[in-house]
């Protein structure tokens, strides 16, 4: 006759070891091609070890053979979402240390052109951001509306996304005719769909519960770890480079930093978010 | 502080090294040997407080390899450049900073591997993007096989 036991289940005794798992380099969330060599046990995780380089390709090296306004066309490969800013930081280099002034509508178009990128590329963010938590829709609306800025662009200077359009001592092209308009109406159209994108995922209670009290970044760290941009002033570490080293027209823009003290992923989310309304201000001027 | 009161700040905290105005920014060039503890001093000192490291690089000289630290401190918002030259060309060795800034940590794993410069007592130098096998890219004799382009 065989004795039986009771067995007991409870969930907090359940005894896992230690594993690892190997995350990407071509995972659907590692966007930009990031292997991360994960240590975990059970749910979480103990140690990250990231393997980067998976898509260096080299522009360092390549831009020793080449002139300064070849080196334009490698540096909007860097970041496609922020290709504009990268062209002209090189263009600003250049000018610098040739001691060269660009003309004051040079400034401005140049400062439009940026921000116009950061919102496109916000946008972007956004969009994936959803996306990468299941809600596909989001994926629709923020590409939907990212076009009539890649369209703006197009007719400006033949481009969508790598632009090429910063040049050491200037522009490569005037502002097309319909530029000033085409914003104009895309800032009044898009200001309309900003309440949208909120009523769609920064309420919603999934959205919520995943990014609310996670991944907090203390101060300390964003500062040690040189975190910059809104992640960084999302854990109030003062960093907008527009604001403290002021390039192109900026000292001309009115426009206020957003800073944020609590640091987890709903903060960055939500100041990003506050970062668009702010560029339709930057814009507007 | 600006510029003029950081000058004169340096110049008297740190006797050993040599600070100049540079274009833009403050430059300090310390002695390899003293790098560790210039970077504590830089970080710790409460009028200076330097504790963002925004850029390290390396450049090629003929003579030494070169370690350009820019640093800011987030509190006062001023900015310092500073460089240490190695000893060694070939075989180019200085000590981390990577307990002092953390980020410094991966900057110095890429300068290790695209110029090889040997940090001393890091915790964790192994190359960034490239496997063991290859040159330093960045070195200004590596000879590239595949470039079409030659200047």
């Amino acid at each position: 006759m065989s004795e039986t036991k009771e067995i007991i289940i409870s969930t907090d005794k359940i005894h896992t070891d230690q594993y690892l798992v190997n995350m990407g380099p071509q995972h659907p969330s590692t966007h930009g091609v990031l292997r991360l060599l994960v240590r975990l046990e059970g749910e979480i995780v103990h140690h990250i070890q990231p393997h980067v380089g998976y898509i260096h390709s080299g522009i360092e090296k390549m831009c020793e053979a080449l002139s300064y306004p070849q080196i334009i066309h490698l540096t909007d490969r860097m970041d496609y979402l922020s290709a504009h800013m990268n062209n002209e930081a090189v263009c600003l280099c250049v000018e610098n240390a040739l001691q060269v002034e660009v003309p004051e509508r040079v400034k401005y178009i140049r400062t439009i052109m940026d921000e116009l990128t950061r919102l496109q590329s916000h946008q972007l963010w956004w969009c994936v951001m959803g996306m990468d938590l299941g809600a596909l829709t989001t994926f629709f609306y923020g590409l939907r509306d990212r076009e009539h800025i890649l369209d703006i662009f197009e007719e400006t200077c033949g481009a969508r996304m790598t632009l090429n359009y910063s040049l050491p001592g200037g522009v490569m092209f005037d502002i097309h005719p319909n530029f000033q308009k085409r914003v104009k109406d895309f800032i009044k159209e898009f200001r309309k769909k900003l309440p949208e994108y909120d009523q769609l995922l920064t309420g919603n209670v999934i959205f919520q519960e995943r990014t609310n009290d996670i991944g907090y970044l203390s101060l300390e760290d964003a500062i040690a770890w040189g975190v910059t941009g809104p992640s960084g002033r999302a854990s109030g570490f003062s960093c907008d480079v527009r604001k403290h080293q002021p390039y192109s027209a900026y000292p001309l823009v009115d426009f206020q930093e957003k800073l944020d003290t609590k640091g987890d992923s709903f903060t960055r989310y939500r100041l990003r978010m506050r970062r668009c309304k702010n560029h339709f201000a930057s814009l507007n001027n | 502080m600006t510029n003029e009161e950081l000058l004169a700040c340096l110049t008297g905290e740190f006797s050993k090294a040599e600070v100049k105005p540079g274009k833009q920014y403050v430059e300090i060039m310390v002695n390899a040997a003293d790098l560790h503890e210039t970077s504590v001093q830089l970080k710790n000192t409460p009028a200076l407080s330097f504790d963002y490291l925004f850029c390290l690089s390396g450049v090629d000289f003929p003579e030494s390899m070169q370690i350009v630290y820019h640093l800011e401190s987030t509190h006062h918002r001023h900015i310092v450049v500073m460089k240490v030259n190695t000893a060694d060309r070939l075989d180019p060795k200085v000590d981390t900073v990577s307990d002092v800034w953390q980020t410094a940590k991966y900057h110095e794993r890429e300068v290790y591997d695209l110029l090889g410069v040997k940090f001393n007592n890091h915790t964790d130098l192994r190359r960034l993007f490239l496997d063991d096998t290859w040159g330093f890219p960045l070195r200004k004799d590596y000879k590239d096989e595949v470039r079409i382009v030659e200047r």
